[in-house]
């Protein structure tokens, strides 16, 4: 039977976010948790959040430590290992222990590293509503970004390369009650 | 001494080639990017998390540029340049106008101030359109939008990276997602 509580919705999600991440959650739970986010914003931005980070840390690069490095730690470290002991150590463990939470991230990111199909579509819907806005923002200004932009005042760093043709003036448009000035 | 340097040399050896893997973070180093431009606590600002909120970037993007570059290559292109793009829209009520335009009025401001090269800017009625553009050199370094759509939308945007602007409307389009401003 579910555990889905609608009394208790947010805590309930709270405690089952991380394990839901991982897929650890039998499919009842992370259909009742689904549906919960489709419903709270709050527990939707939670979860946007933790997934912003949990793909960020599946993109880091694969850790390593080159061997030639590996070899002239080895190498200074067996003749002298009495005389360096303390502060070589730690250099040694700063190392190691770089080595060893790069590993960890990457071990949570699981064997492959890229982002799923899944992913890269949510990316790609989030990047389509983002330049939804960008456009109409321009819209709001009376032109498309692009034609606004490739006015004369910015026209020199543009032009390199996209072959715009200067069309337009910078515009600054105020109505004729607007008292409000701004230099 | 001499063990001395060795020790300094073997720890600086430990820390170049170890320590980089753990500082990739992107959304870290966003604010040294001189696209991009920090809106301040806007949730705070307007009380409440924005409506629409999008923050893309890091190696997300790295990976949607190489999913899209058979596919769309024009989608793709952009993406190499693009390093984050961050819109956030907050629904407007009734004691929030007045500060919203204030905060707009302030970052127009900052941004003059900071050598970002206005645009655009539209004083109508109650709405309030910025649109400035940063360069760096002969690149694009960053756009920066803000438009307040009457009494009902605040919509601050940030595209951060050398993004061809013609390709940003263009693309809007090819997604066929479009978003309304109810400016008046």
């Amino acid at each position: 039977m579910s555990e889905y509580r609608p009394a208790n919705n947010c805590d309930w999600f709270d405690e089952r976010l991380e394990p839901w991440l991982d897929g650890e959650l039998p499919a009842d739970q992370a259909e009742a948790l689904e549906r919960h986010v489709d419903e709270c914003r709050r527990c939707r931005e939670q979860y946007r959040l933790a997934r912003r980070i949990q793909t960020g840390l599946r993109g880091l690069e694969q850790p390593s430590c080159p061997d030639s490095v590996i070899g002239i730690l080895a190498e200074r470290t067996r003749p002298r290992r009495r005389r360096l002991a303390p502060a070589l150590a730690a250099g040694l463990m700063a190392g190691a222990l770089g080595l060893g939470v790069a590993w960890q991230m990457q071990r949570a990111g699981g064997p492959d590293a890229q982002p799923s199909r899944a992913e890269l579509a949510e990316a790609r819907a989030e990047l389509g509503v983002a330049l939804g806005y960008v456009s109409a923002a321009g819209r709001a200004a009376g032109r498309d970004v692009g034609s606004v932009l490739a006015s004369e005042g910015v026209m020199r760093p543009i032009r390199r390369g996209l072959d715009l043709e200067v069309t337009f003036p910078v515009l600054d448009r105020e109505s004729h009650d607007t008292v409000e000035s701004e230099t | 001494m001499k063990h001395l340097t060795e020790t300094i040399m073997a720890t600086i050896l430990a820390a170049l080639f170890c320590g980089p893997v753990l500082a990739q973070d992107w959304m870290e180093g966003l604010p040294s990017k001189p696209g991009y431009v920090d809106f301040g606590n806007l949730t705070q600002l307007f009380g409440e998390e924005p409506k629409v909120e999008v923050m893309l970037g890091g190696p997300l993007v790295t990976f949607l540029a190489e999913a899209s570059r058979e596919e769309d290559p024009e989608l793709a292109k952009m993406l190499d340049g693009l390093t984050a793009i961050s819109v956030n829209v907050y629904e407007l009520e009734e004691g929030d106008r007045e500060a919203a335009r204030e905060r707009v009025s302030t970052l127009a401001q900052r941004l003059g101030d900071e050598q970002w090269q206005r645009t655009v800017k539209v004083n109508e009625g109650d709405s309030r359109v910025h649109m400035f553009m940063k360069t760096d050199g002969d690149q694009i370094a960053g756009l920066a939008l803000m438009v307040l759509g009457g009494d009902t939308e605040a919509v601050f945007i940030n595209v951060v990276g050398d993004v061809d602007p013609a390709a940003l409307g263009k693309l809007a389009g090819k997604f066929g997602v479009s978003a309304d401003l109810n400016l008046r």
